[in-house]
C-alpha cells in the first residue's frame, strides 16, 4: 500500500516542512522556540483529526464536505450542554462530541448507502443542513466562553509532558488510524473498495457499505473536533469553522490522498496538515500577510495534484526484475 | 511457429478421468438475462460456455457467484443447494468466478500482490477484524510462487506487473481459497501468447487436481482446444451442449448464432 512513490512523495514533503521551519527560523529565531513549535503542533491538531476522518472516507472514493458543518453543529450542542450543566466533566463532553459526530457521519452514510445518492451531493446537502440547525438552536446567539463551564474550557488544555490534551488526541488518533488501516480487515476494506469497487463486490465486499462505515468514522472524529475547537477558541456560533473543510480537503491532497480513491497513507495525511499549520502559523511570524497563505496553499495543491499525475506516469511496470519471494 | 512452439503446445489439453459431478443448475433463469439454463459439471471436466457476445454467458457466471439473483432453478453443489446472497458465499461454498476485465473488475491495483492475494478470504486470516500478517504473506507467497508470478517482490503493487502477471495474481487469489469450482470468464482476453499458453496449461493442471473448471471464452480455437463439453448459448437460453468429440468448428458456431441447419435438424429428430 506504500509504494516507493509515495515514501518518496512523503519524505519529500517532510523535507519542505523543515526546511521551511528553518527559513523561517532564520527571520524569526523566536519561531523555532520548543514552547512556539509545541504551539503550532497544538493549533494544528484539530486539522489533523479531521484529515484522517477525511481520508479515510476518500480512500473509499467519497468525500465529505459535511465536516467543517458537523464541527460546529456538535460544537454548539456540548457548548449549550456545557452553559445548562456546568458540573459536566470534560472527558464527557468528549465522549458525547464524538457520539453526536457519529450519529451525523452516518447520516451521511445513509444517504449514501441506502439511499444512493453519490458523497459530494449528500455532504453538500447536509453541509448546508447542519449549519442551519445550528441558526435554529441559537436564532444566531452566540454561545461565549464566560458562559461555558471551567471543565469545558479547561480539559483540552490539561497537559502531561508539557504537551496539551489537542495534541495527544491527534497523535494517539493518527496511531489508531494507522493500526486501523494497517492490521484490520476494515481498514483494507477500506483500500480495496476505494482502490476498485468492481473487483472488491467481486471479494464479497459491499463499497458503499464500506463508504457508510468512513462516513461514520470522519463523522465522529468531525464531532470530536467539534467539541476541541470550541474549546480552543472559547467561542460557539452558527459560523464556527465555516468553509474549513476545504482546507482539510487540501491537506488530504497535499498528503498524496489520491482523491481517484484507494491510494493513501496516515503520514502523508498528517505531513499534508502540519503543512498547511506551518504556512498558517509561520507566515505571520515573518510578516507574511495571511492573504498569502491562500495563494500559497493553492499553489501547493496544484504543485502536488501535478507530481502526482508524473510519478503515477513513470512509475510505469516493471517486470524485468526476478522474483525475491520476499 | 512464430512463438517457438507448435500449435499443440497452444493447447495443452490432456484427457482426464472425470470424477462425480460437482455443480448441477437446474432451470436457472433470471427476469431479463437467461432463462431455463441446466447443466452440470464434474470433477476434473473443463466446460466450456460459448456464444456470442450479449449471449448471457457471464450473467449465469455472476449468478452462480451471488452477484446476481436468478428468479427461478437450482444451484447444487456436491448435492448441496446453494442459496447465494452475495459473492462472500458462494467464496464460502467453494464456487470462485475469475472475472473477465482483469482491470476493472479483477485485481485492485493500488494494493500489493499480498493484499490481493489475500483479499477473497480475509475472514479467514483474521481474527476478530485483526489480519494475521505472516499467514497473509505465507498464503501470499504460496500462490504467488505456484503461479510464477513476477515482481520484484511481494509487496510491489499489482498496478506495476505486466497483463500476463496481473492475470496470475488474479487467478492466485481465487485458487487460494481452495475451490471446489473454479468459474474462468474470458482467462486469456488481452494477455501476451506466452501468458495464454500458462493460463492454459494451468487450467489442465487444475483439472487434473480433480478441480471443476468453467470457461467461458469467445475465442473459438481456444474452446474447441481445451473444453472436454461446450455449452453453448444464444440470447439467454442454452443451444446445445456438445462433448468434445462432436465439437466440430461449424456445429459451435451456427448453435452460438441460433441457426438450425438441416443436418442438425435430421440429428435432433433420429
Amino acid at each position: 500500500m506504500m509504494t516507493a512513490n509515495l515514501r518518496r512523495r512523503e519524505a519529500a514533503l517532510a523535507g519542505i516542512i523543515v526546511l521551511m521551519i528553518f527559513l523561517i527560523g532564520l527571520r524569526a529565531p523566536i519561531f523555532l522556540t520548543p514552547g512556539s513549535l509545541r504551539e503550532v503542533l497544538s493549533d494544528t491538531s484539530i486539522l489533523i483529526i479531521l484529515v484522517l476522518g477525511q481520508m479515510l472516507v476518500i480512500l473509499t472514493r467519497g468525500i465529505d464536505l459535511s465536516v467543517a458543518s458537523n464541527l460546529a453543529l456538535t460544537g454548539m450542542l456540548v457548548a449549550l450542554l456545557s452553559t445548562a450543566a456546568p458540573w459536566v466533566p470534560g472527558v464527557i463532553f468528549l465522549v458525547l462530541a464524538a457520539a453526536i459526530g457519529l450519529a451525523l457521519g452516518a447520516i451521511n452514510g445513509l444517504l449514501v448507502w441506502r439511499v444512493g445518492i453519490p458523497p459530494i451531493v449528500a455532504t453538500l446537502g447536509t453541509l448546508s443542513i447542519y449549519r442551519g440547525i445550528i441558526f435554529l438552536l441559537t436564532n444566531g446567539e452566540w454561545v461565549n466562553s464566560n458562559e461555558m463551564s471551567p471543565s469545558f474550557l479547561g480539559f483540552p488544555r490539561l497537559t502531561l509532558f508539557g504537551i496539551d490534551m489537542f495534541s495527544w488526541l491527534a497523535v494517539l488518533i493518527a496511531l489508531g488510524v494507522w493500526f486501523l488501516l494497517a492490521h484490520t480487515r476494515l481498514g483494507r476494506n477500506f483500500y480495496a473498495a476505494g482502490g476498485n469497487p468492481r473487483a472488491a463486490v467481486y471479494t464479497g465486499i459491499d463499497p458503499s457499505r464500506e463508504q457508510f462505515r468512513a462516513f461514520c468514522l470522519s463523522g465522529m472524529l468531525a464531532g470530536l473536533c467539534g467539541y476541541l475547537w470550541v474549546s480552543r477558541y472559547a467561542v460557539a456560533y452558527v459560523d464556527t469553522a465555516a468553509g474549513f473543510e476545504l482546507q482539510v480537503i487540501a491537506a488530504c491532497v497535499i498528503g498524496g490522498v489520491s482523491i481517484a480513491g484507494g491510494i493513501g497513507t496516515v503520514l502523508g495525511a498528517v505531513l499534508g496538515a502540519l503543512f498547511l499549520g506551518v504556512v498558517k502559523n509561520a507566515l505571520p511570524a515573518v510578516g507574511i500577510s495571511p492573504f498569502w497563505q491562500m495563494g500559497i496553499s493553492g499553489v501547493v495543491i496544484v504543485v502536488a495534484v501535478i507530481l502526482n499525475a508524473r510519478g503515477e506516469r513513470r512509475e510505469g511496470r516493471r517486470i524485468l526484475r526476478p522474483a525475491t519471494a520476499g | 511457429m512464430m512463438v517457438g512452439r507448435t500449435i499443440e503446445q497452444v493447447y495443452p489439453k490432456r484427457p482426464v478421468q472425470l470424477g462425480e459431478v460437482v455443480l448441477e443448475v437446474e432451470g436457472l433463469s433470471h427476469p431479463t438475462e437467461f432463462e431455463d439454463i441446466s447443466f452440470s459439471l464434474r470433477k476434473g471436466e473443463i466446460l466450456g460456455f460459448y456464444g456470442l457476445v450479449g449471449a448471457g454467458r457471464s450473467e449465469v457466471m455472476q449468478a452462480l457467484f451471488g452477484i446476481t439473483k436468478p428468479s427461478h432453478g437450482r444451484i447444487l453443489l456436491e448435492g448441496q443447494e446453494l442459496t447465494l446472497i452475495s459473492p462472500q458465499d458462494a467464496i464460502r461454498a467453494g464456487v470462485v468466478l475469475v472475472p473477465e476485465e482483469r482491470g476493472r473488475q479483477g485485481a485492485v491495483l493500488p494494493l500489493p500482490i499480498v493484499q490481493n492475494i489475500s483479499l477473497p478470504q480475509l475472514d479467514r486470516l483474521s481474527r476478530k477484524g485483526f489480519i494475521d500478517m505472516a499467514a497473509e504473506f505465507a498464503l501470499a507467497r504460496q500462490y504467488g510462487e505456484r503461479l510464477q508470478v513476477k515482481a520484484s517482490s511481494w509487496s510491489q503493487p499489482v498496478d506495476e506487473l505486466s497483463g500476463g502477471n496481473q492475470q496470475k495474481v488474479v487467478i492466485g487469489k481465487w485458487l487460494a481459497t481452495r475451490p471446489k469450482v473454479i468459474i474462468l470468464d474470458e482467462p486469456t482476453k488481452g494477455v501476451d501468447v506466452g501468458a495464454k499458453a500458462a493460463v492454459h496449461d494451468f487450467m489442465v493442471e487444475l483439472a487434473e487436481q480433480g478441480l471443476a473448471v468453467i470457461m467461458v471464452s469467445s475465442e473459438l480455437p481456444e474452446v474447441l482446444g481445451m473444453a472436454d463439453r461446450i455449452v453453448i448459448m444464444h440470447e439467454g437460453h442454452v443451444r446445445r451442449v456438445l462433448t468434445r468429440d462432436e465439437a466440430t468448428p461449424e456445429a459451435v458456431v451456427t448453435a452460438a448464432t441460433g441457426a438450425e441447419p438441416s443436418n442438425l435438424v435430421r440429428h435432433r429428430a433420429a
